[in-house]
């Protein structure tokens, strides 16, 4: 039994932190139909950012709590500098082209983005840990567990479901809806595409800051560590359905606890289980659990 | 009378100025007498070491101490005269991009010896290549017992212990502070360094102790960076010790992630690596941690610099120049470079103060012992240094700012490295108390 | 549309120049040499992919199914023959796509460069776990290659390396045209257009898909045999994302719409790399990405249409439409 809660709780942890991770990803993907490689990297700066706002506001003396809100504030920094950047000086130009060309510029982008937080933070690992200790333990089933990742949990599901509302339930969600469906006829009834395109593709930036800033206090950032949140990413929404915001939470879920059932059970799987997964499920159904099929146009 | 005085005024200031050209000439003339016959202009010694990615921990620490000691060395007029000069080399990329670099090494920029290689990969990979170029090469930190346990080498050495000694190193010290352990776990990275200090741990403990259990067997990616399953799973296990060789930034992560939950007052947990990382922790670092600086003979508190000469140049100076306390990753680059000078030096004397041939040195360094701030090292037959090794409990430092290493314990090379030809697990399944 | 012609004038030249590389090139650069050349059969099987309109960021595995191919066979069956391994890489990598490719047919876009990268990546890991079978990260060591039963003497095996990789690649580069050049061929580049009209003319897409993938697959083998015995030492990354990212990269630096611009790109990424990471070692990375967006932005065609361009303007022969 306690070890049902502990594997349940593990794994809900990991989830809302690959849901936060890969929620930008499939959001970018949705309306853009790219695939956004230098996600990865927009991750690890926006982790960058906060902890380096997070270790001055402490180094100053200030309230270790309004270290919360450098969690809030990095991400759209980022999120406001890099994203239109990146769309409207590099993105831009290759829509429309083939779909090869457009990964292959994001990858670059990435590896770009990749140095150039060697340059600006230096090799050594950074980290800050008061946003992390603040809030104290509380004990599951005997086992202890941090305050903070219950936090996590939360804002994964708030900011997951606030996404969906602003979809369905607002006008800019609409529109968006409609440039997915049809670019050309929601060109043709008026709507500014390249704006919407801008628009989702810095949502998406900040979200891919937001879940490296909001991961941040856990860990301690060093350059590199986006390649592994990359590929952890592109599994999570390759289960989901891609373009899918109900599908990349189902997908982190899954992940997140076949995970945790490896390290508990069979600590052996850990590292496979997640491409196996992303295997199997691609083979059943190649779409994605929740993806559209793409229809063909002749 | 004007006659006389001016030739003996001139006479005066030409035997002043003569006698200070003697005096500031003469040093040179000195060295250039000591300067061995058929010496080159310069010692050309490449060195290779992570200068990116996440191993950038070790790398920096041996590039700042390789700059250090070649300056130095340099200042005081090189090796018998010969000054050195240092070609250094990112070791990322692969084992296609450090043999390519390799070859480039020796036959482009045509260096006398090659120092470096921290990844077991790179230095497995290119140790045939030395041996077909017929390079010198001195391995630093490179932990792989493969390296010097699986084929004879002719050109290339390793000035440091390998990886069983940090496994065996830890069990002996587990049992001394801990004598009725009971449980023991392990929390590691899922790749050759992780399988074997793991494996050679497990192995020592049961084989000094038959009655312990192991509960868990932990295996996360490389620098996985997110632990909490892990640690739940340990927090569930409970066991009495757990064993990890997490490194730079996934080591503080894992106690970032782990001291608040318990995990260190839960279990003895010991780590072969942390020393590196105990000035970035500062106070993060719970006491009474089992820490050591991998199987190293000292660290920069012991022995003690007060009293020790070579050790407190080598602690002042780098402190001095980069803002740090020597780890050790530092001080076994202080190991190779060290070495390597005093084979020089023993293969010029024995050659009666000519320049050695590449096979002069590498004879030489056969069976030498030379000087280090941690003590002396030996380098064996089968071109295997051996050193001892220090372990101790962590405890905050306030004089410091990070924890220092108390209850502190020392361990000879026998007690923790293999004898020549014998393989480590089979030596390990033959310990002796 | 014809087939395009092998560019002969260039072609001839390239191989002259290559053949006496040994000759007037440093040892070392010899070495970057072979290795660029080995890599280029992988590199022309991603190209083959692109010209289709398809990324893969999992060629790798083919890649590394050559190396520990050898890897296996030293160890344990004591066969460092070249030519054998050569074949029996190109069988087992044509072995794993025929399976792989099985399910890998059905995916196109960004499903088929996800889908590679899984299996690449289930690859790496299981390579990596299997430590006491694949020496894990360590990795395997392979040792000197013999020739058809001839052991070359130690001063000569470089040469013979290098000598052996080129004739492969020139082979590879001239079976690859005669594909290209084939229905199946011109199919394949169909496919970056309009499946529908290749159905419509009786063809099966999934067909033209499957046996590109098997002739990929086994390109992929070869230049991981090659690769194994210049280097001497294999290891897991071998079939991790990167390496595979790594060959599409060289595929769009030469140029993937012909067949010789790979092997351009393959020795430019070499040479870059190496100096890069000589001179700017924490910015090596980025110096390649600012080099793929270049490409991509001004010039898609790599170095091949950067050289048509150039021939252009000479009025030797026409510039050929490129299609990005």
């Amino acid at each position: 039994m306690r070890q049902l809660t502990t594997i349940a709780m593990d794994g809900t942890v990991f989830a809302a932190i690959l849901f936060l991770i890969s929620v930008g990803l499939t959001l970018v993907f949705g309306v853009l139909r790219i695939l956004n490689v230098a996600h990865g990297g927009l991750y690890a700066f926006g982790a960058f950012t906060a902890t380096t706002l997070a270790m001055r506001l402490l180094d100053l003396g200030a309230n270790p709590y309004f270290t919360y809100l450098m969690l809030l504030v990095a991400p759209v920094i980022v999120g406001v500098i890099a994203g239109p950047l990146i769309e409207r000086v590099f993105l831009q130009r290759v829509y429309g082209r083939a779909e090869a060309i457009q990964l292959l510029l994001t990858f670059s982008i990435f590896l770009i983005l990749d140095d150039l937080i060697k340059l600006i933070w230096g090799t050594k690992p950074l980290f800050v840990s008061a946003p992390y200790t603040l809030l104290g333990e509380f004990s599951l089933s005997g086992i202890r567990y941090s305050w903070y990742q219950v936090v996590l949990i939360a804002v994964a599901i708030l900011f997951g479901g606030a996404l969906v509302w602003a979809v369905r339930g607002t006008r800019i969600g609409k529109i968006a809806v409609s440039v997915i469906n049809d670019r050309e006829i929601s060109q043709a009834i008026g709507i500014n595409v390249n704006r919407v395109y801008m628009g989702s593709f810095t949502l998406g930036a900040f979200c891919a800051a937001l879940g490296g800033a909001l991961i941040a206090p856990t860990i301690a950032v060093a350059p590199g560590f986006a390649v592994d949140a990359t590929v952890l990413a592109f599994a999570v929404i390759a289960i989901g359905g891609m373009g899918n915001l109900e599908g990349a939470a189902l997908g982190a879920l899954i992940v997140g606890l076949l995970r945790a059932m490896a390290v508990h059970l069979f600590p052996e799987a850990d590292l496979v289980v997640i491409y196996l997964a992303m295997i199997v499920v691609l083979v059943i159904r190649p779409q994605g659990l929740f993806g559209q099929v793409e229809l063909r146009r002749i | 009378m004007r006659r006389f005085t001016l030739p003996l005024g001139l006479l005066c200031c030409l035997l002043t100025v003569g006698a200070l050209a003697f005096i500031l000439t003469a040093p040179a003339q000195v060295a250039s007498q000591a300067r061995p016959a058929g010496a080159p202009a310069e010692l050309k010694v490449g060195f290779v070491d992570f200068l990116s990615g996440p191993a950038v921990l070790f790398g920096a620490s041996g590039k700042n101490t390789a700059e250090w000691i070649v300056d130095k060395w340099n200042k005081e007029g090189g090796i018998r005269g010969v000054k050195v000069k240092l070609v250094i080399v990112d070791e990322a990329g692969g084992p296609d991009k450090q043999v390519t670099e390799f070859r480039r090494l020796a036959l482009d920029e045509k260096v006398d010896t090659v120092v470096g290689f921290t990844s077991s990969a790179t230095c497995l990979a290119i140790a045939p290549v030395a041996e077909e170029l017929k390079v010198l090469t001195v391995v630093h930190i490179c932990g792989t017992r493969r390296l010097t346990e699986e084929r004879p080498l002719k050109y290339v050495f390793r000035t440091s212990n390998h990886q069983a000694a940090d496994s065996v190193m830890l069990a002996r010290y587990v049992l001394s502070v801990k004598p009725d352990v009971k449980t023991i776990a392990g929390a590691n990275e899922d790749y050759a360094w992780g399988r074997d200090s793991w494996d050679d741990f497990k192995a020592s403990m049961l084989r000094l102790k038959p009655d312990v259990k192991v509960t868990a067997e932990l295996w996360t990616k490389i620098q996985a960076g997110e632990y909490s399953a892990e640690i739940s799973k340990l927090l569930v296990a409970k066991p009495d010790v757990v064993h990890s060789t997490f490194w730079a930034a996934g080591l503080i992560t894992f106690i970032k992630q782990g001291a608040p939950r318990g995990l260190f007052k839960d279990s003895l947990v010991a780590l072969s690596v942390a020393e590196q990382s105990l000035q970035d922790l500062k106070k993060e670092m719970p006491d009474g941690v089992i820490v050591a600086p991998r199987a190293t003979p000292g660290y920069f508190l012991y022995p003690d610099p007060a009293k020790n000469p070579l050790q407190k140049e080598f602690v002042e100076g780098i402190k001095a120049r980069y803002g740090r306390y020597p780890e050790y990753a530092y001080h076994r680059t202080y190991q190779a470079f060290a070495g390597l000078r005093a084979a020089y030096e023993k293969a010029i004397d024995q050659g009666g103060g000519k320049w050695p041939k590449t096979e002069d040195v590498t004879k030489a360094f056969e069976g030498l012992t030379w000087q280090t701030p941690y003590g002396t090292i030996t380098m064996r037959a089968d071109h295997q240094a051996v050193h001892g090794g220090l372990v101790g409990l962590t405890k905050f430092n306030p004089q410091y700012g990070f924890p220092t290493l108390d209850r502190m314990a020392t361990f000879q090379a026998e007690e923790i490295m293999p004898p020549v030809g014998v393989k480590s697990p089979d030596w390990i399944a033959q310990l002796k108390k | 549309m014809e087939a395009k012609r092998l560019p002969l004038a260039p072609a001839v030249g390239g191989a002259a120049l290559l053949l006496v590389v040994p000759f007037i090139l440093p040892d070392w650069m010899k070495f970057i040499v072979t290795l660029a050349m080995a890599k280029f059969v992988a590199v022309l099987a991603v190209a083959l992919f692109l010209r289709a309109n398809l990324v893969t960021f999992g060629h790798a595995m083919f890649y590394a199914v050559g190396a520990y191919a050898v890897g296996f066979s030293v160890k344990w069956f004591r066969i460092d023959d070249m030519v054998v391994l050569l074949l029996l890489g190109a069988l087992l990598g044509a072995g794993a796509a025929a399976l792989i490719g099985l399910v890998m047919a059905r995916y196109r876009e960004v499903f088929f460069a996800m889908l590679n990268l899984a299996f690449s990546m289930m690859l790496y890991g299981v390579l990596l776990k299997l430590y006491w079978l694949t020496g894990g990260t360590d990795g395997l060591g392979v040792g000197r290659p013999t020739f058809l039963g001839y052991a070359p003497p130690r001063e000569y095996l470089r040469d013979f390396l290098y000598y052996t990789t080129l004739g492969v690649a020139g082979i590879v580069i001239y079976v690859v045209h005669r594909f290209l050049a084939s229905p199946l061929g011109f199919y394949l580049r169909a496919l970056a257009d309009n499946e529908i009209r290749i159905e419509y003319s009786g063809e099966s897409v999934r067909r033209v898909l499957y046996v590109t993938y098997i002739v990929a697959g086994a390109l992929g083998a070869v230049a991981g045999v090659l690769t194994a015995f210049t280097v001497g030492h294999i290891v897991p990354e071998y079939s991790f994302w990167i390496q595979s990212g790594d060959f599409v990269f060289v595929a769009l630096l030469g140029g993937y719409g012909s067949v010789v611009g790979p092997l351009i790109g393959s020795i430019a990424f070499e040479f870059i790399r190496t100096y890069a990471s000589k001179y700017f070692p924490n910015e090596w990375q980025m110096t390649l990405g600012i080099i793929m967006l270049a490409i991509i932005l001004f010039r898609p065609g790599g170095l091949w249409a950067i050289y048509e361009a150039l021939a252009a303007r000479v009025g030797r022969r026409p510039s050929e439409g490129r299609r990005a």
